[in-house]
């Protein structure tokens, strides 16, 4: 149950750290030429076009796997530099009953 | 203290000092006490000589992130990481009203530092914590009192020109159309048609709308309730004695309305914003963006159609599964309103757990007057003194403009764009002469936008790329379509015509089949433009505290039309006949019509129609063939 309440912070938190990338991928798209609405272009009988919800996912997708990789890079360099010490090694950052589960140390 | 009192010199006379109402300095002193607790009970553990844990766990209630300072190392890092959570979980908050996202952020965060934390604390942490407090702290300071001498400024201007302006608006708006001689042209039927096409389609479909979220304005709830309310004003305005088709679409939209999927938010909202995993229903305490906008969406079908269904109980059931239903009807959805405004500490009551939106209130008291205006209930005078009172003591800031935000728990006020031209119709529905006072500042600061534009036509060039709110998109159709109702409503043609130019130039005007369509815009953005096509001076106002004349809610009424194949451009009884203007929606050719309401086995004389006379059935019905290819009057008297 423990375990399960960090993961579930940790994916919070997680969430919340991509938010900010996802504003910036907004902007940044945003600073091309918007295409006419596609709801506002509907007609009765007409479908919704699928491609640029499909886009918006993939950029979307995208950021997340460079914020999880930054995310991997910063944590692998907290745990060689923490390792670097004798004496930090039982306080290993997510080493604690709190945040074993993320890290996967079974203890 | 009632704004509608004052003259416009009384009112910014008030406004020379701080603008805190009693309650925001309750609520704003608890605050800063709650966080002065903090802030000791974090020092503790470093005073008691604690574990390191606890000493940087304590930290952590300083500021978020805070305990990863005294952590030290690579995980000091941390501190700004926290720090941007902390503001992501504000946006949480605010987005959806997660009160739960800023605490469980703060505290995890600092729990998290506490569970890091080696042998010994960085002794640089406390230093860092404290010195960022004192710079957070002076930031928000040096903001708060620019702020004000903005404001106080601001306040100092309007003084000057607002008595001139007052006193033009007033002459302006005294002029209303003629109810009895209303068509609408060709640009009002192409942006009807726009939400016939949306409104008319199966309850269950969503062509036509913008499906994002269901939290803030992109949602389909405010889509939905703003093309009732242009529907609504087009009935009143134009089509008081068409029922048929326009009747239907009204209907269909509150029907979509009732659909979990718009207003199924409000579980979510429960959980995590009052921690109410079993009381769901949307119309108890708070929720005024549905309880206010819904009352004044149904409220104003009925008081222009005289349909009265809607006051039959269980007529608006909330219906999430199976097993769990909410049943009201519209008197239970403004007793909502009402019940909540007894109980409203700050005079207002909330949208999102915690969030206080004036605008969202001004809809909430929109709600009373249409039902007072159906129902003669009685609530303007009980509940608008004290609405007044508390908006212009505890909503209020420096400059005398509405605040547009405000945080329930914290006091603290949330930069929100709603200005005058946005609160002025609203509040026209129920306080004309206070929303006359906001339309005369409105106009003055709107008017040096303006300029002619390279056709000579006047324009208003808004700055930067705006935001659209019913997409989160780039864009400046929903403040030019604002600005078009706003000015509509008071009779400001200069504005009114400057606001339409920049629409058709610079939104992408698009007219295919007949139907009229914004395409740089939102769905919410070109139903907010329609309805400032069909409105004329008062016309919103009129729409939901007054309703059609009198002989139009007895009289003869077009019971039955094709859509498209038959546009209704103008349909007005005088009490015992019926005028009609009819244009072909798909090409020339003979169309049927159905009437009712006429008097029972009596002989009527046609113009217009195939039929020179006829006499109706035992129900008063009578159908008839109307060849159609162009603009055709339909003229209906007794024998």
């Amino acid at each position: 149950m423990r375990m399960l309440a960090c993961c579930a912070f940790a994916v919070f938190l997680l969430n919340q750290l991509l938010m900010p990338f996802a504003a910036l991928a907004r902007h940044v798209r945003g600073e091309r030429e918007l295409p006419p609405s596609a709801s506002v272009l509907w007609t009765p009988g007409a479908a919704l076009p699928v491609p640029a919800k499909a886009l918006r996912w993939r950029w979307l997708l995208a950021f997340e796997a460079v914020a999880l990789v930054s995310a991997g890079g910063i944590a692998l360099a907290a745990t060689q530099d923490m390792r670097a010490h004798d004496e930090a090694i039982h306080n290993f950052p997510l080493s604690s009953a709190l945040c074993s589960a993320t890290k996967g140390v079974s203890r | 203290m009632n704004i509608a009192a004052l003259t416009a010199t009384e009112h910014w006379d008030s406004q020379s000092g701080i603008a805190k109402g009693p309650v925001t300095i309750a609520r704003q002193r608890r605050t800063y006490f709650a966080y002065a607790l903090m802030v000791l009970l974090g020092a503790l553990p470093a005073l008691l000589s604690a574990s390191s844990a606890w000493q940087a766990a304590g930290l952590g209630l300083w500021l978020p992130g805070a305990g990863f300072l005294a952590v030290g190392g690579w995980a000091s890092l941390l501190f700004p990481v926290g720090m941007i959570l902390f503001v992501a979980s504000l946006v949480a908050w605010f987005w959806a009203g997660a009160v739960i996202a800023p605490v469980i952020v703060w505290l995890g965060l600092a729990a998290l530092a506490g569970g890091m934390a080696g042998e010994s604390v960085w002794s640089g942490g406390p230093v860092i914590a404290a010195l960022s407090m004192a710079g957070i702290g002076l930031a928000f300071r040096a903001r708060t009192q620019r702020q004000r001498r903005e404001g106080w400024a601001r306040a100092s201007a309007r003084k000057d020109f607002v008595p001139a302006s007052l006193a033009e608006v007033r002459v302006q708006t005294a002029h209303e159309p003629d109810p009895d001689t209303r068509e609408m042209g060709p640009e009002e039927m192409a942006a009807l048609r726009y939400l016939l096409d949306r409104s008319l389609q199966p309850i269950e479909e969503w062509g036509g709308f913008d499906v994002i979220d269901q939290f803030q304005p992109a949602a389909l709830r405010y889509q939905i309730n703003h093309m009732g309310f242009a529907l609504g004003v087009a009935q009143c305005a134009y089509l008081p004695s068409f029922h048929g088709y326009l009747g239907q679409a009204q209907r269909n939209l509150i029907d979509k309305y009732l659909l979990p999927k718009v207003w199924d938010y409000w579980v979510l909202e429960s959980c995590w914003g009052k921690l109410n995993f079993t009381n769901w229903d949307p119309a108890d305490r708070d929720n005024i963006m549905l309880t206010g906008w819904l009352g004044m969406h149904v409220g104003q079908y009925m008081l222009n159609s005289g349909d009265r269904r809607y006051l039959e109980p269980g007529s608006l059931t909330f219906r999430l599964n199976d097993r769990k239903a909410w049943k009201h009807d519209f008197n239970t959805m403004c007793g909502s309103v009402s019940s909540n405004y007894d109980t409203a500490e700050f005079g207002l009551f909330a949208c999102e757990p915690n969030w206080l939106y004036p605008i969202c209130n001004h809809y909430g008291m929109g709600a009373l007057a249409v039902q007072d205006a159906v129902c003669g209930t009685g609530n303007l005078p009980r509940y608008l003194p004290g609405w007044f009172r508390q908006t212009k003591a505890e909503f209020t800031d420096e400059s005398g403009s509405i605040i547009g935000l405000r945080s329930q728990h914290t006091g603290l006020p949330v930069p929100f764009p709603v200005g005058e031209a946005g609160y002025a119709p609203f509040q026209n529905i129920f306080a004309p002469d206070s929303a006359r006072l906001l339309w005369s500042v409105a106009r003055k600061e709107i008017a040096p936008a303006i300029h002619d534009g390279p056709d000579g036509k006047p324009r208003i060039p808004l700055p930067g790329k705006g935001l659209d709110t019913g997409n989160y998109k780039p864009g400046h159709t929903t403040a030019f379509a604002a600005i078009l109702v706003g000015a509509r409503e008071f009779g400001d043609d200069r504005i009114a015509e400057a606001a339409q130019n920049s629409l058709d130039a610079d939104c992408g005007r698009d007219v295919t089949d007949g139907v009229r369509r914004y395409t740089k815009g939102s769905n919410d953005a070109n139903v907010y433009a329609a309805l400032g096509q069909f409105m004329r001076t008062g016309d919103f106002r009129r729409s939901f505290a007054i309703g059609p004349t009198a002989s139009c809610l007895t009289g003869p009424v077009l019971e039955e039309a094709s859509y498209p194949d038959v546009l209704v451009a103008r349909a007005w009884s005088d009490g015992t006949g019926l005028d009609l203007v009819l244009h072909p929606g798909r090409g020339a050719g003979v169309q049927s019509i159905g009437l009712a309401r006429l008097t029972p086995g009596a002989t009527y004389q046609v113009t217009g129609a195939q039929e020179a006379e006829f006499t109706t059935t035992a129900d008063g019905t009578a159908k008839l063939s109307i060849p159609l290819s162009g603009r055709t009057e339909v003229k209906i008297a007794r024998g």
